[in-house]
């Protein structure tokens, strides 16, 4: 299951071995070539047969995650964050550390023993601390090091009305997308570039494009899905089943209107339903992109995640069956010299 | 210039969205430009060939001015909006009232709905009546993702000022096509770009612009809020004094040289200049300068009262100056 070993793989930002290398095994029988660049971005090209605009695909390897950053002498680790993650979600949650997969779990002060207004505030991250049952310092240190990276401990599941759960959705729902990609075959030239460091300030992607130069790059992601309580309808980003979301505007890029416009026609020739990324907020991979060398004609496409950033997250499967459809559709049109700049 | 700065400052250009002002820069600089060209995010470039063995300069001025973007469009028509760039940063209760204006000709008015206190005014409370009653009426004119700017009028106001929105780029633009028209037989290839995106993370469209013309020296326009009214924030710069040479903002340093340099061309013709040091915001020069393979980069900004209004107020006279000073700039140009 593609889902499942994409998301249950490690991969914190700078620290995306792991699951570069689960990447690697899906993808190099089907492509013409597959390196890596110096910042660890994993490429595999697919040449085609050489005639229309070269498209790059894009989607980041790397998670939201922590690292541990000192070893109180009870044992009891410190920790930072890798990317944008609430310190509200962290308490209680299993994680597993380096690439040994050190279970711990993340503990705090019970709250047996908090005052009053303890227990109305949220725990702070200078409060917690990843518990791996060493009771010494000593012991500690001769299964995790400072420095050493940690996921969150959730597993791969399939539930309700055709929804999953895991961690890590963003952006493994992207990479999946493209390793469907990798699948199947295109007249025109097609890298599938998987990112690093996107989630730590999008670095890895500027330098992607620059090696790549495409004539046109989709970025495939997971995006927050909002239909959650205490949203307004006009404010949500995405709701969850409604289809791939286009994205208008973001903290990185003013979307292409043509671009969404050619999104649109293709979806709704095919039948594949999608809905808009309402919100202004977040950033992504084409807010570098777009702005490499003389300028690179992007969009985005994303998979709606409930709860993303998040151990939990949720996708409905069909959003990310219908988002697979469209970028082969999308392909196909620019196959069929449908979509020029 | 007054006639080109009335036409362009009426014309609707948000950020991301500046195909109406590229169309009217486009035609303007027409007649003196050698070539013509419009980059994939939308950046207008006009060059001209200079003398054999000179060096390729670079003038820049941005399009755009502040957008909202429609997000969502109720049953009954109202539209919902979201803040882009510098309205992200301004208290929403100043939209509630205004006239915008899509490029597509649609206008349409602010509301907003009703809370206890002004301050809780917020993105979300406002919406724009374009006068239609249902969502399928509204979707003939505007879709989601549509962007709008103010609508005001453009007029001259005393003598030798102007008021109207947009000036804050379309100041810049008229002093940069009048640079193109007066350097008939220029000594350096000269690239006027007419850039797109400023409005957001401090200037997107030109770094790619700067890449692709990748110049040997930027001049960047633009324009700097004055300190010379009641009550403003203390700044030295006052409406009238000529184009400010920019010494310092958030994201450049301009080096010791090329300043210095920018500031005898201006004592040598007689230009009348001041100086300013911004350490408030960003600009397109401290966007290219360390961009790609790096590019030294001078700046001058015209002076402008009521920035990020629907009233906007410059002085022609800084405009002239600010034109004569960068023709000089780029005709003198001998650093290496």
């Amino acid at each position: 299951m593609l889902l499942k070993r994409l998301t249950e793989a490690s991969g914190p930002s700078g620290h995306e071995d792991e699951i570069r290398q689960v990447i690697y095994e899906e993808v190099r029988d089907h492509v013409d070539r597959v390196y890596t660049d110096s910042l660890g971005n994993l490429y595999a090209e697919k040449d085609g047969k050489g005639t229309g605009p070269k498209v790059m695909l894009c989607a980041h390897m790397d998670e939201c995650a922590v690292m541990i950053s000192s070893v109180d002498a009870n044992g009891l680790l410190q920790f930072r964050h890798v990317g944008g993650l609430d310190d509200r979600v962290l308490l209680a949650k299993p994680v597993l550390i380096g690439e040994k997969r050190i279970p711990g779990v993340i503990g705090s002060k019970p709250p047996h023993h908090q005052k009053g207004t303890e227990r109305s505030k949220p725990v702070s991250l200078e409060q917690l601390r990843i518990d791996i049952g060493a009771s010494t310092r000593e012991e500690a240190l001769q299964h995790v090091q400072p420095g050493d990276v940690a996921v969150f401990a959730t597993t791969y599941e399939e539930f309700g009305a055709n929804c999953a759960k895991s961690k890590s959705f963003d952006d493994r729902v992207g990479c999946a997308v493209l390793v469907e990609m990798a699948k199947l075959s295109f007249d025109m030239p097609v890298v599938l570039a998987f990112t690093v460091q996107e989630e730590i300030g999008l670095r890895g992607a500027g330098p992607a494009a620059y090696r790549v130069q495409p004539d046109i790059a989709l970025v495939l992601e997971g995006t927050l899905a909002s239909d959650t309580p205490g949203t307004v309808v006009h404010a949500r980003a995405t709701a969850l089943g409604q289809g791939p979301a286009l994205s208008l505007v973001d903290g990185s890029s003013i979307h292409n209107r043509k671009f969404r416009e050619h999104m649109m026609k293709v979806a709704e020739e095919n039948g594949i339903p999608y809905q808009m990324r309402n919100t202004t907020a977040g950033g992504n991979d084409a807010g570098r992109i777009h702005l490499t060398r003389e300028g690179i004609i992007s969009g985005v496409v994303s998979v709606p995640v409930r709860y993303i950033h998040a151990p939990a997250q949720i996708i409905s499967l069909g959003d990310y069956e219908n988002t697979v459809r469209l970028t082969e559709k999308f392909l196909r049109s620019v196959e069929q010299g449908g979509f020029q700049r | 210039m007054k006639e080109w700065l009335l036409q362009l400052a009426e014309t609707c250009g948000p950020t991301g969205h500046e195909d109406n002002v590229r169309e009217v820069l486009r035609e303007l600089a027409a007649p003196y430009a050698d070539e013509i060209r419009v980059d994939v995010l939308g950046n207008l470039i006009a060059t001209k060939k200079g003398k054999k063995g000179g060096k390729r300069l670079m003038l820049l001025a941005h399009m755009d001015e502040p957008g909202l973007m429609v997000n969502h469009i109720e049953h009954d028509g109202f539209l919902r909006i979201a803040p882009v760039g510098v309205y992200a940063n301004l208290p929403a209760g100043y939209l509630i009232s205004q006239r915008v204006e899509f490029p597509n000709g649609t206008v349409g008015v602010i509301g907003s709905g009703a809370v206890k206190s002004p301050g809780d005014v917020s993105p979300l409370t406002l919406f724009i009546d374009i006068g239609s009653a249902s969502r399928e009426e509204a979707e003939q004119k505007v879709r989601i993702g549509d962007f709008c700017a103010l609508k005001q009028a453009a007029f001259e106001l005393g003598g030798n000022k102007i008021v109207g929105k947009a000036l804050d780029s379309r100041a810049s633009c008229v002093v940069a096509l009048e640079v193109l028209k007066r350097l008939e037989s220029p000594e350096h290839d000269i690239a006027v770009v007419f850039s797109v995106q400023q409005g957001v993370s401090g200037g997107r469209g030109a770094k790619p612009a700067a890449f692709a013309v990748d110049p040997d020296f930027g001049l960047v326009l633009d324009a700097v809020q004055t300190g010379d009214t009641p009550g403003a924030m203390r700044s030295e710069i006052r409406l009238g004094n000529g184009p400010a040479i920019k010494l310092l903002d958030k994201a450049v340093v301009v080096q010791p040289q090329i300043k210095n340099f920018m500031i005898q061309q201006a004592q040598a013709g007689q230009v009348k200049h001041q100086l300013e040091v911004q350490p408030h915001r960003t600009s397109e020069a401290g966007g290219i300068f360390a961009h790609s393979a790096g590019l030294p980069v001078g700046a001058l900004s015209v002076p402008i009262r009521y920035s990020a209004t629907g009233s906007e107020l410059v002085d022609l006279r800084d405009l002239e100056a600010a034109a004569e000073l960068s023709v000089r700039i780029l005709e003198q140009y001998n650093l290496s």
